[in-house]
């Protein structure tokens, strides 16, 4: 893969949280992302993948190890890294000010990217159709429910039109509709059109299929599978991606216990 | 930067309009607080215009400023501490964060509201004894007063930051604020002129930032005095605000860095 292509690049990235008894959270994980793919991070609760967004995000340092977005570390040029991604957090309240409502939650953050307020409306105007959300942005976001909630937080990491969405379970409080916008509005949109770069977790594994062109799974803060959506096509010729998961997830249960 | 702090204002304005039966409280208390401490001083004015003589004679218009300006000093030691333990519980913390901003601008967008509010409770708090107990500030200096307010709020905006750190890395149990709070109240002159504590009292009372935040207040609004009659008091808070503001951002920046290390920053 060259250099060049690259948006993403982790090597052998490794996160001890200080107060976890030594237990490493993220154990020398290494992959990268080209530019316009879209990466899902698969595993059980607790095995990394929020770590691993948070250490892109610039939200959490890593122990060892080294990331970088477009060549540059979160670490030692955060202003810049921050202005290419896109982050949505798997938050309930997706980090927005309840007594505000999504409009005025939206133009606080667009501050951030020193986005011209026409382009802002226009992008806000855009997204709230395709997202469905255009008569819930005037409400007070503590009065909204979780799926709405979190169709604006995909929304605000869209404002800047960042190069690179980050995104922890996206489709986690969404019903089939919003599961099916979303998935669209990432395959056709984003990446097919606007040639973001995509890395998202979720534990729909359906879904999961249908957008990764890379899938990662994790457990216990270790890589243990990493396939292309061809290396995963082959693979899952007689199988489910459930069946493939769970398989490959006991089987590291059971070589770590035997 | 403007418009980013613009952003902040707005969005704290918003957020305080969203409740306005506590905005309504806040002013009921400013008019009970000032009218407690009009009664206090009909009681025992004439025994203590002694110890008053330097700012004034008379009690209410003495801690009518003692208690109006130590507004600011709750502003400063609260609201930095108060916006980040919100934003950890909201979950905002994190989305700020994960946007350019730097960390001056987001300390300094975050607590300008509470220090504009504050300023509005002042401004209250005299437009009610102007307006119901005849508070006169006939021998008033509002220039060296102006300057008094300016370095009063530098102050205790550095201080401040020290207070958030604590918040950010420690979560609950400010030692900072505590301690201020708690040694201005007794020593700081806020109810009473430091003159009247015992030797050892005002040494430390010498080193609080109250203590000579309104002793410069006072003295220029309640006794006409310039700038050379509150000059050790004004470099005192200039002295401070120099070494506390780099301090907090210091602190700030280390906290920070700490919980971004152990994963804390979301924790609350």
């Amino acid at each position: 893969m060259e250099e060049a292509a690259v948006a993403v690049h982790v090597e052998n990235l490794s996160k001890v949280y200080p107060k976890n008894q030594g237990k490493k959270a993220l154990d020398q994980i290494s992959f990268q992302v080209p530019i316009g793919k879209t990466l899902v991070l698969l595993g059980p609760n607790g095995s990394g993948k929020t770590t691993l967004l948070k250490i892109l995000a610039g939200l959490i340092q890593p122990s060892s190890g080294s990331v970088t977005i477009f060549g540059h570390s979160p670490k030692d040029d955060p202003g810049l890294t921050r202005s290419q991604i896109g982050w949505m957090p798997a938050d309930e309240k997706s980090g927005f000010y309840g007594r505000l409502t999504g409009m005025q939650n939206l133009n606080f953050f667009s501050t951030f990217y020193k986005i011209d307020p026409k382009s802002r409306d226009r992008q806000i105007g855009n997204l709230a159709l395709q997202l469905d959300l255009t008569h819930e942005l005037e409400k007070m976001v503590l009065k909204l429910s979780s799926g709405t909630i979190q169709k604006i937080g995909l929304l605000r990491s869209l404002l800047h039109n960042p190069p690179i969405l980050l995104l922890d379970e996206p489709f986690r409080h969404l019903d089939p509709h919003g599961v099916q916008r979303l998935r669209r509005l990432l395959k056709d949109h984003v990446t097919r059109i606007q040639k973001k770069t995509v890395v998202l977790s979720t534990h729909l594994l359906e879904e999961a299929r249908k957008v990764a062109d890379i899938i990662i799974i994790l457990k216990n803060g270790q890589m243990i599978s990493q396939l292309s959506s061809h290396e995963l096509k082959q693979t899952l010729q007689d199988s489910t991606l459930e069946e493939f998961y769970l398989k490959t997830v006991d089987r590291e249960a059971k070589e770590q216990y035997a | 930067m403007l418009k980013t702090l613009q952003a902040f204002l707005l969005r704290d304005f918003y957020q305080t309009i969203s409740y306005r039966f506590a905005f309504l409280l806040d002013i009921a208390s400013v008019f009970f607080n000032a009218a407690t401490f009009y009664f206090v001083a009909q009681l025992f004015d004439a025994g203590v215009s002694g110890h008053l003589a330097s700012y004034g004679g008379q009690y209410f218009p003495f801690v009518l400023i003692g208690i109006a300006f130590s507004t600011f000093q709750t502003a400063g030691l609260t609201s930095f501490s108060q916006n980040i333990r919100s934003e950890q519980y909201m979950g905002t913390l994190e989305s700020v964060l994960a946007t350019p901003v730097t960390i001056p601008v987001y300390l300094a967008g975050s607590s300008l509201w509470d220090f504009l509010y504050a300023t509005g409770e002042v401004v209250f708090y005299f437009v009610v004894g102007f307006a119901l107990f005849g508070l006169t500030l006939g021998n008033a200096n509002f220039f060296a007063g102006a300057v008094s307010v300016l370095l009063t709020l530098t102050t205790f905006m550095g201080l401040g930051m020290v207070a958030a750190a604590f918040i950010l890395r420690f979560k609950r149990g400010n030692p900072v604020t505590w301690v201020l709070v708690t040694a201005s109240e007794l020593m700081g002159g806020v109810y009473f002129p430091p003159d009247i504590l015992p030797d050892w009292m005002k040494s430390i009372s010498n080193w609080i930032p109250m203590t000579h935040a309104l002793k410069a207040l006072r003295q220029s609004l309640l006794s006409n005095a310039g700038f050379g009659d509150i000059q050790p008091h004004l470099l005192f808070l200039l002295g401070f605000s120099v070494v506390i503001w780099p301090v907090g951002i210091f602190a700030f920046k280390f906290a920070l860095k700490r919980s971004q290390i152990d994963g804390s920053l979301s924790h609350y």
